[in-house]
């Protein structure tokens, strides 16, 4: 009976360490522990208009292959 | 006694394989709150009526999407045929909320969510590549809710909006698959052109 009960535990704890392993909670698509350096808004780029979006897809195709 | 623990284990172990499925299955419905995107071209995206879904012709499919609104929605277009559609479907659900943001707080909430930093000239991280393919598949999803918000303004009929969105779609394809930025400039371009004859 005891060792039924250590049982349950045991599978409990890996269920529970499993889901927590792979969550994530942060809303980040990358999951690693990297830091998000708060940087402010004026910093970022503005995607007003359309011809703004373009241009800034433009711009960060540089970044893509490298 | 001991059937109970063991089927009570089992039960666990069951319960639990639903819960994992649920969050990274590549077939199944997004439905955490964080999968609600508000934007019109991601809900033409990720429509799960059974009609559209049917619909074997992609543009014809999108169009259907436009103008029947589902409420509810699936997997998105452009993951489909992703290699880690798992992934493709999280990038979306991380960055859903931002759209309801503008200009300078938008590109902060996206970059955020992906992992990047203001400027990515400046970002140092390894996986700045990767994290930058997602980026400009966010920004696509921008230009994609543009045309979805003109359609519904009556700006743009169905078959023009279907027919960037699809151009739209096949780029994040292309960038989710690992295509050259010059391949996907050559692309952008053909979308530039569309844009400039519909929209402009």
């Amino acid at each position: 009976m005891n060792k039924l009960a250590i049982g349950l535990i045991i599978v409990l704890v890996l269920i529970g360490g499993f889901f927590y392993l792979n969550s994530d909670g942060s809303g980040n698509v990358d999951s690693s522990d990297e830091e998000i350096i708060d940087e402010p808004v004026d910093s970022y780029s503005n995607l007003d208009s359309s011809e703004d979006v373009f241009s800034e897809i433009d711009s960060s195709l540089e970044f893509i292959d490298s | 006694m001991k059937r109970i623990f063991l089927l009570f284990i089992v039960g666990i172990l069951i319960s639990s394989f639903f819960v994992y499925a649920a969050g990274v299955s590549t077939g199944g419905e997004v439905s955490s709150d964080r999968a609600e995107v508000r934007s019109a071209d991601v809900r033409g995206e990720r429509v799960v009526v059974n009609d559209c879904e049917d619909v074997s012709i992609r543009k014809d499919r999108i169009k259907c999407r436009l103008e029947n609104r589902p409420e509810r929605s699936s997997v998105p277009e452009s993951c489909r045929t992703a290699e880690n559609r798992g992934r493709c479907v999280a990038l979306y659900n991380a960055i859903g909320k931002c759209y309801e943001l503008q200009a300078r707080n938008k590109d902060q909430c996206l970059k955020r969510a992906i992992g990047l930093r203001a400027k990515l000239s400046e970002d140092s991280s390894l996986e700045r590549k990767d994290k930058t393919r997602d980026y400009v598949v966010a920004l696509l999803y921008d230009l994609q809710e543009r045309v979805e918000k003109a359609n519904e303004l009556g700006k743009l009929d169905s078959e023009e909006s279907a027919v960037i969105i699809e151009k739209i779609t096949e780029i994040k394809e292309a960038i989710g698959s690992g295509v050259s930025k010059m391949e996907v400039r050559e692309m952008m371009k053909e979308l530039k052109s569309l844009w400039k004859e519909s929209i402009e």
